[in-house]
């Protein structure tokens, strides 16, 4: 055994590398972070269908019969456009009845009839050991192969029972360590991807160091196998298209058909939406897998002369040619997908034996009893016996026949079940009868057309049989019934199919289901259309809660554990809303018999465990007749037929669904009302409001509202984490939010805009923490310009995805529009007192403040009065205090102006009275009246307006502009010389009165022409502050515009830029 | 009630629209797969090697384009 040393130690290390990564897998699983759940993993392990059939037979295949080993791949390819409705169903099914195997599909569907499930199993079992068998061969083979000093059979006397006991401990480490309440198995459905994902890469290297590497591509295979004397093949060998069209029927069937593929595709699928990408990545794969098969046949024949041999050419070529390190690669991809087939294979049958054949049995006879507590040993001694009868098979048959015809053989047995299962799922009026006859004539059909034949030519039955016939009768012969002769596959196709097809729709026909069953039936088929139940009403109590559990738990104790037994009672009972202490109703007794029943299938299976629910009493004979009852004064009451009350009980129940979340979504909005109200505060409602949609809406949510400056922005996650990561790049001003596609397109259009996924331009800091499956971006929108945007974000595709999801995001962002708006308008409101009661005080104490010398001058006239003494006083002194009571009245006179001209402009009615007018003269004329003004203020004045300048203007106007701008000139630079010009310009005329004082700051620039702004900053200035204000409005009026240049330290420039006409408007 | 109408006629829309997919892709599949072993005079095993690639890669496109149909449709009141 020493030159097995090698290859041992290879596949052992590659086996113990699966372990790993299925354990890790399982760990990934419990820690919730699943790597089996995902449509990738999903695809590829639906390749275990590729065996070392595919490794190896293909290649001998299409040395011998050419292209007719592609029908193997696109039979599946063709029916994978069916998938989403035939495998769709089989996953819901499993999913709402807890099914582990096609056979258990098959009872649940007929009557839970454990009959149809143990002759599904028996055909499942007998079908397939050939084909497990020409796995074991196949390895032997290729072990004999590596190891060298071997030969085939005899290799397989020494290697037999090391391989048997090899894969039975890998059959047990990755599929029956346990039973398991769903029978999935994650990692082994990692450990599977894997595996076809090395079997793909080494076959490639073969075929690719074939077809470049000894030829010079595959034009070169193609003219190398052209020449004569190379034995190269037809394209379909001596086979017709009827061949063709037969094994394309046979491996579209098989495809799901086969145990471990139903295992894989259906048992193992954690998403149904997986099935969509399987349908088109697995084809793909195929195909991939398929480019090299005919170039290395062709390659290989053109070489060695012959076929012989041709089963282990991808081996024996590159080991031939000295490729040695490839060898072993193939060796071991090969080995990989003979192993990945047995274990799940095994699995699955092993698993139907103890679900429908020993459990079965252990209820039926007492002797057998024990065995429902030792469910897992049973399933190992099945696989054990699976793995021996197989091996059994390829010492007794394995050298007469080549893997392909092998893998035939296991083919059609298994297609024997697509009626049953085809017709169950599609036709309702197939009866477990008729299912039953179709499996037993096709099962029958098959031995004889198949089987026999075998039997015949190993000498286990007469060969004459043969050609003959049975009792001499020739049309009766094995290969040729009815005088009907083709390949031995298509024969037996079209020969099982007639009797099964036949005896299921005759047997459906003339015993067809009863009313009650044919009722359960539709309800069973309508899985794809039927929404989910809500809870029902508990009605009045018929039993405790504690004797039902009791009873649920010995049921389930009888096959497993104690401690999970008990979980899976409290489970059950929690489901159907059981309390504690409490009474179930008719309805909840009803629903927690199919919540064991559904549970206990996914141990042991459906008709096993509808046997063990009937047997423990869980639902007693008086309480099952108070639940009829019940039902039955429901029908009687509504005086309605049980399909037309189904029809009543979904459209109740739809309307009960659609009314409980219309109801959360008012009750939602309700609470988003009720929080906006809570404050007009503009920070507190952008922080609460932005808050809102998480969790009930969306995942992350982020508000952006408009503002002079930079956005306003406010971001919530439901992950603190994450939020605390976004919050110092988004609250901190500065993100180029407007540049972001979906805000500005939300602007621009006015409506919500949605990206799946998340749209993209947001900025680095943002991209990082937001959810990327999903976004709606939402306009806050009340009367004109959107206020800003409220983006939200979804981490699954299933957010926001229905029209009353988006509908409920519209109103949210109207109702946060309008309390945004609310909060703005309040704080602009507040700041508008807050001016005019600071603009009131300023304004009454500027125009009491000429009051007081006006009063004192009238005080001292009074008095010179009152004493006599008005004569003696000198007339300048009398003029001196007629003067400054007269200054004192022009003050309050500017003053009140002031005000009537905001009056005016607030209330737009403020008018130019233009005339033909010389600007310069103008500006002359007040400067000279103001002089004396500009010299009490210590300053100088300069006036440089040379030449008339002539226009029309309202002269009155203007020259109020002019004065205001050199009274303030005075006020704010005092002591400081002052420039006025007058020049032409461009299209008009320019006025500009400079300073030299003190100067503006630029952030005070544009302030200083609002009113009241001064008065409000500057509290030690005299006036109101409005005169910048209406030298602005004047001027603006004219059509003009005025300019302030200024720089602290260094004065102050006016500039007024005049049209020589204003506009006809003004 | 528009909205809520066209919600509940889409999945009828969509069904139709699923099953002509398939059967398009199986009968134009089944056509091309067949059509090199019933031509006259017959193809060269190369060339019908050749044929089928192509074919299963128009077929595999097929499926890929009907998996992307089946994928649920969300509603988008905008393009984006």
């Amino acid at each position: 055994m020493a030159e097995l040393a090698g290859p041992a130690a290879i596949v052992t290390a590659y086996m113990a590398l699966l372990v790993a990564v299925a354990a890790w897998a399982e760990r990934r699983e419990a820690a919730g972070r699943s790597v089996a759940a995902n449509r990738l993993v999903y695809s590829l392990s639906l390749a275990v269908y590729a065996t070392t059939w595919s490794f190896y037979g293909s290649v001998g295949f299409a040395a011998r019969h050419g292209l007719l080993f592609l029908s193997v791949y696109l039979g599946p390819t063709l029916c994978a456009a069916l998938w989403w409705w035939v495998l769709r169903k089989l996953v819901r099914l499993k999913e709402l009845h807890g099914v582990t195997s096609l056979a258990d599909l098959l009872a649940l569907r007929f009557g839970k009839s454990q009959a149809v499930a143990l002759v599904a199993t028996i055909v499942l079992v007998v079908g397939l050991v050939p084909y497990v068998a020409a796995q074991l061969k196949s390895m032997i083979v290729t072990l004999s192969v590596v190891a060298g000093g071997l030969a085939y059979p005899a290799a397989g006397a020494r290697l037999g029972a090391p391989l048997v006991a090899f894969m039975l401990l890998f059959t047990i480490v990755f599929g029956l360590r346990r039973v398991r309440p769903t029978e999935r198995h994650p990692g082994l459905v990692v450990a599977l991807a894997v595996e076809c994902v090395v079997k793909l890469v080494t076959f490639l290297a073969a075929g690719a160091f074939v077809v470049f590497g000894l030829f010079d591509g595959p034009l070169d295979v193609f003219r190398a196998a052209a020449a004569p004397g190379v034995p190269a093949p037809a394209p379909l060998g001596n086979h017709g298209v009827g061949t063709w069209l037969a094994h394309l029927l046979v491996s579209g069937a098989a495809v799901l058909l086969l145990p471990r593929q139903f295992h894989v595709a259906v048992v193992e699928n954690a998403d149904e939406g997986h099935i969509r990408t399987a349908q088109w990545l697995f084809p793909a794969y195929l195909l991939v897998l398929n480019l090299f098969v005919l170039p290395l046949a062709l390659g290989a024949l053109a070489l060695r002369g012959s076929p012989a041999g041709a089963d282990t050419f991808v081996l024996t070529v590159p080991l031939a040619a000295g490729a040695a390190a490839l060898s072993w690669a193939v060796f071991l991809g090969g080995f990989s997908a003979g192993t990945g087939m047995v274990i799940v294979e095994t699995t699955a049958l092993a698993t139907m034996i103890s679900n429908h054949l020993v459990v079965p049995a252990a209820g039926a006879f007492a002797p057998l009893a024990p065995l429902r507590r030792h469910v897992l040993p049973v399933r190992w001694v099945a696989a054990l016996l699976v793995l021996l009868a197989a091996f059994a098979y390829e010492r007794v048959f394995g050298a007469a026949y080549d893997l392909a015809s092998l893998g035939f053989i296991s083919f059609v047995a298994v297609l024997q079940l697509g009626p049953a299962l085809l017709g169950g799922v599609f036709w309702r009026g197939a009866s477990r009868a008729g299912a039953l006859a179709g499996l037993v004539a096709g099962f029958a059909t098959w031995v004889y057309t198949l089987v026999v034949p075998i039997l015949a030519r190993t000498g286990w039955l007469p060969a004459r049989l043969l050609v003959e016939g049975p009792f001499g009768i020739e049309p009766l012969v094995p290969e040729g019934l009815f005088d009907v002769h083709a390949d031995p596959v298509t024969h037996a196709v079209v020969w099982t199919l007639i009797a099964n097809v036949s005896a299921l729709v005759i047997g459906s026909l003339v015993w067809p289901a009863s009313p009650r069953e044919a009722a359960r039936v539709t309800r069973l088929l309508d899985v794809l259309e039927r929404p989910p139940a809500p809870p029902r009403d508990a009605g009045p109590g018929l039993a405790r809660v504690e004797d039902k559990r009791a009873v649920a738990e010995r049921v389930f104790g009888a096959y497993l554990p104690e401690r999970e037994a008990s979980a899976l009672a409290d489970a059950a009972l929690a489901r159907v809303g059981a309390r504690e202490g409490g009474a179930l109703g008719a309805a909840q007794l009803a629903e927690l018999q199919a919540e064991v029943e559904a549970t206990l299938a996914s141990a042991i299976g459906a008709a096993a465990a509808h046997a063990a629910v009937r047997r423990a009493h869980l639902v007693a004979p008086e309480e099952s007749r108070a639940v009829a009852l019940a039902y039955a004064d429901i029908l009687a009451e509504l005086n309605v037929p049980p399909e037309e009350l189904r029809r009543m009980i979904d459209y109740h129940r739809e309307r009960e669904r659609l009314l409980a979340r219309d109801a959360a979504n008012q009750r939602f909005l309700a609470g988003v009302s009720g929080l906006l109200a809570g404050s007009l505060d503009l920070e507190a409602t952008v922080r609460t409001a932005v808050r809102l949609p998480i969790p009930h809406l969306a995942d992350a949510a982020l508000l952006a509202l408009r503002s002079d400056s930079a956005p306003r922005t406010c971001l919530a996650h439901v992950d603190p984490a994450r939020e605390e990561e976004a919050r110092a790049a988004v609250e901190g001003g500065g993100l180029p939010l407007d540049g972001v596609p979906s805000i500005a397109r939300a602007f621009e259009s006015g409506r919500p805009v949605t990206s799946r996924p998340r749209g993209k331009g947001w900025p680095d800091p943002l991209a990082r923490v937001l959810p990327s499956a999903v976004e709606v971006t939402l306009p806050l929108v009340t009367v004109g310009e959107p206020l800003g945007a409220l983006s939200l974000f979804g981490v699954a595709e299933t957010r926001l995805s229905t029209p009353e999801e988006v509908a409920l995001a519209e109103e949210l962002a109207r109702r946060l529009a309008i309390a945004v708006e609310n909060a703005r308008l309040f704080a602009e409101a507040e700041q508008a007192v807050r001016a005019r009661d600071e603009f009131l005080a300023i304004a009454s104490h500027e125009l009491k403040t000429p009051l007081g010398p006006l009063r004192i001058r009238l005080q001292t006239l009074e008095r010179l009065v009152a004493t006599g003494r008005l004569g003696s006083v000198p007339p300048e002194t009398l003029m001196r205090i007629f003067g400054g009571a007269e200054g004192q009245v022009l003050r309050l006179d500017g003053l009140i102006n002031d005000l009537l001209d905001l009056t005016r402009i607030r209330a737009k009615r403020f008018r130019l009275d233009v005339a033909p007018m010389d600007l310069a003269a103008a500006v002359h004329d007040i400067v000279e009246q103001h002089r004396a003004e500009i010299l009490a203020g210590g300053c100088t004045v300069s006036l440089d307006a040379p030449a008339p300048l002539h226009g029309s203007w309202d002269r009155r106007r203007i020259e109020q502009v002019v004065a205001n701008l050199i009274t303030n000139a005075v006020k704010y630079a005092p002591g400081s010389p002052i420039e006025v010009r007058v020049a032409p310009s461009d299209d008009g005329a320019a006025i500009v009165v400079r300073d030299h004082g003190p100067g503006i700051p630029p952030e005070e620039q544009e302030r200083v022409f609002r009113p009241f702004e001064r008065a409000a900053e500057a509290r030690g200035a005299i006036g109101l502050g409005l005169g910048l204000y209406i030298v602005k409005q004047i001027v603006e009026a004219h059509g003009g515009t005025v300019r302030l240049e200024s720089a602290p330290g260094q004065g102050a420039t006016f500039t007024v830029q005049l049209p020589r006409a204003p506009p006809a408007q003004a | 009630m528009p909205v809520r109408r066209a919600a509940e006629e889409r999945p009828y829309v969509r069904w139709e629209r699923q099953r002509a997919w398939a059967a398009s892709i199986l009968t134009v599949g089944l056509l091309l797969f067949v059509w090199p072993f019933v031509r006259t005079p017959p193809l060269s095993t190369g060339l019908t090697f050749a044929h089928l690639l192509v074919a299963w890669v128009v077929v595999v496109a097929g499926l890929f384009a009907m998996s992307r149909a089946l994928r649920p449709r969300v509603p988008r009141r905008d393009d984006g």
